[in-house]
């Protein structure tokens, strides 16, 4: 009998099922990997996208800080300011009793608090304004009124807030978005503002299908002088 | 194979989107990196200006910015002085106002109301940085001009004077408390004012990010309250003692008063032009009755001395505009002068924590203090000057009790503010040119007093007592850098 032996007649049957089954597990664990990196991509973007809102909120924060106070008080005359004192900015407004006897920060003041913040500034309108950060829920909210006498500022700009951050976690974990210089009493005495922001991402993560949660923390200063 | 190559191309597709998204991250990074420094390249600029107009520094622009110690012409519009700051290779021109140029000065126009390129303008031949330490190969920031100006309600659309309009040209003035507008650069209301200056600096980086930032700066609340001391020796505060040596008022201790004088004469008159103010100055009229302030016995000797038409014991009243030359608002309240001692310990040469005592075998004042380079010294608590043959110069600032030997003399300006009390029993010949102020400001446990309390003044052995010096005066307010009033960031949007 004769046995045909031809070099050039391609794979036989076995060594077409060990390559299949090799290409299918190789193939499935690359697709295994890509998978699990797209999901893995798709969490660390929705961190990400959290971590740059929080980021642009901080950032508005410290520049509203640091211009707190602009124009102070020794920008104008002493009849000026006793006939427009909405004509200057104190660095801070706060309540209850603005603009009358000051509360104690940390003690009796509802604003400046621990999620509530109203900066005086003119940021380049030509008028002093209320810069309000109020942390409403899990939502902070941002809201400018022009500064008027015998206002509240807490009443003047309520109707101006806006959501300016989403998903903000520091009253579920009671943890302060500001916080002052140790020992300071009187708001027109802060000098720096602490800031930390909790902020949860908008979408689970794909694969632990768990809330994922950003710290971001800074130090906002006032750089204009004490009055 | 076509299996593969579809593979192939799937794992593309994802790793090229991979790559351009977090190549976008980067970039809102990057963004976010910039235009933080460029913050912070602004600011450096805005402190190498207010530190350049200080007369002390080696590099000071005050000719620019007060050609012949004058101040800044104000009329018709302003003058300005520019410090450029460009990279290497890179030319700054904040005059050309062209849209190709990222550095136009346009802000200028919208402060003043005309271009920069307006004659009205005076703009001054630019001046160069010297942030960067060239021989150390450190670059400086990255902030491409400062301009000077001064500011006045028109420059600032602040209504300063309250009338509503803030609209007018003329140069403001600071007097330690407020802003007052003058009448074509003359102060109007009180003579103890300095001229405001605006300083503005414009950084942009090199991926784009621009930050302009403002600051007021005016020479320091020293310099605004004492710009003319109101006496040689001034005892600011209610309830105040005076007691010179026996034969000096008559109520010393005793020691040798032959040579011991306080004058208000000042050493640094023209010939033949004396002029000066009250040897020993009080605020409260009531210790002048008040036999036991020893004021009254003093007015009465011969031992302190002041130009004709001035008395040599002379009130102090607040100031007013109708007393120009009256105590500035600084230095009526502890708060005030609280504020001052503040300004004055930031800006120091040394501060010491007392109590200390200084001697020829133990100093404690900056190594390198001069006639030519007088310093700033603070001592927050006591200090004794005791066996010490030398002579200090500068501001020396005492917030506890100062005890004077006069084996040592003093060129300058001698404050004890906050326990206010300056004692002296020994024996010397030593004699302080310049002034000296207390006030007592804060109570034994070291609390700030509601009033100001009772100063005193008390040198019963010897010496030469204290020389009013103008000179002396006015180089030791030189020492301190201008302050700043406020700041402000002005918002940019890319040209």
């Amino acid at each position: 009998m004769n046995r045909r032996h031809d070099s050039a007649g391609g794979f036989s049957l076995v060594e077409l099922l060990v390559g299949t089954v090799l290409f299918t597990i190789i193939t499935g664990a690359v697709f295994s990997l890509l998978v699990s990196a797209q999901l893995r991509y798709q969490g660390e973007s929705n961190v990400t996208e959290t971590f740059q809102q929080a980021n642009v909120a901080i950032d508005q924060i410290t520049r509203d800080v640091h211009s707190a106070g602009y124009p102070p008080k020794n920008s104008l005359s002493v009849e000026a300011v006793n006939m427009h004192p909405d004509t200057y900015a104190l660095p801070f407004a706060w309540a209850p009793n603005y603009p009358f006897t000051p509360c104690s920060v940390g003690g009796s003041c509802a604003v400046p608090g621990p999620y509530d913040l109203i900066v005086e500034a003119d940021v380049g309108s030509g008028k002093i304004q209320w810069i309000r950060y109020s942390l409403q829920g899990r939502t902070l909210m941002r809201g400018m009124a022009p500064k008027e006498k015998f206002t509240d500022p807490v009443d003047a700009t309520t109707g101006s807030l806006v959501p300016y951050l989403e998903n903000v976690m520091n009253g579920d974990k009671s943890k302060a978005i500001f916080s002052y210089d140790p020992g300071v009493v009187l708001p027109s005495d802060i000098r720096q503002v602490n800031i930390c922001l909790m902020v949860e991402a908008p979408r689970p993560d794909p694969q632990t299908g768990q809330y994922r949660m950003i710290t971001l923390t800074g130090q906002a200063v006032r750089f204009n002088p004490n009055q | 194979m076509v299996i593969a190559i579809f593979t192939l191309m799937l794992i593309s597709v994802v790793a090229t989107a991979m790559i351009l998204m977090a190549g976008s991250e980067t970039a809102v990074k990057g963004n976010y990196k910039s235009a933080m420094q460029a913050f912070y390249d602004a600011k450096a600029g805005l402190e190498e200006g207010r530190g350049r107009l200080w007369a002390n520094n080696p590099n000071s622009i005050a000719n620019c910015v007060f050609p012949g110690g004058a101040m800044m012409p104000t009329s018709p519009a302003t003058r300005v002085c520019y410090i450029v700051n460009p990279s290497s290779g890179e030319i700054v021109n904040p005059l050309d106002l062209s849209a190709a140029n990222p550095y136009a000065d346009t802000e200028f126009q919208q402060e003043w109301g005309i271009p920069v390129t307006d004659a009205n303008a005076d703009v001054q031949p630019f001046i160069n940085s010297t942030s960067a330490v060239v021989g150390a190969g450190i670059a400086g920031p990255l902030f491409k001009w400062v301009r000077i100006t001064p500011r006045s309600e028109l420059s600032s659309k602040i209504d300063v004077s309250g009338n509503g309009q803030p609209d007018d040209p003329n140069p403001l003035f600071y007097d330690g408390t407020q802003q007052l507008v003058s009448s074509a650069g003359t102060p109007v209301s009180n003579a103890a004012q300095v001229q405001v200056l605006t300083v503005t600096a414009l950084a942009v980086t090199p991926y784009g990010s621009r930050r302009m930032v403002q600051y007021t700066v005016a020479p320091s609340a020293f310099a605004a309250a004492l710009s003319t001391f109101p006496s040689a020796l001034t005892l600011d505060g209610n309830g105040v003692s005076f007691t010179g040596p026996s034969g000096g008022n008559g109520n010393g201790g005793g020691g040798n008063s032959s040579t011991f004088q306080i004058s208000g004469n000042d050493l640094n008159a023209p010939p033949g032009s004396p002029s000066g103010i009250p040897a020993i100055g009080y605020t409260n009229s009531d210790d002048y009755s008040n036999s036991d302030s020893g004021l009254s016995a003093a007015a009465a000797s011969s031992n302190y001395l002041s130009p004709a038409g001035v008395s040599n014991v002379g009130l102090i009243p607040p100031s007013t505009p109708q007393i120009p030359s009256g105590l500035p608002l600084t230095l009526q309240t502890p708060s005030g002068l609280d504020a001052m001692v503040q300004a004055i310990t930031l800006n120091a040469d040394k501060v010491v924590t007392g109590p200390v005592t200084q001697s020829d075998s133990n100093n404690i004042f900056p190594t390198g203090m001069s006639i030519e380079t007088p310093m700033i010294t603070v001592v927050n608590g006591d200090l004794t000057i005791n066996a010490w043959h030398n002579s200090g110069y500068g501001l020396l600032l005492v917030t506890g009790q100062l005890k004077y030997d006069p084996d040592a003399s003093w060129n300058g300006v001698i404050l004890v503010i906050g326990k206010g009390v300056f004692v002296s029993n020994q024996n010397g010949t030593g004699q302080i040119n310049g002034a000296v102020f207390v006030a007592n400001t804060r109570d034994a446990a070291g609390n700030l007093l509601t009033n100001l309390g009772a100063a005193s003044f008390t040198q019963t052995g010897g010496g030469h007592g204290i020389r009013y010096s103008s000179h002396w005066a006015k180089a030791t307010q030189a020492l301190l850098p201008y302050q700043v009033l406020s700041f402000r960031e002005i918002a940019q949007t890319t040209p």
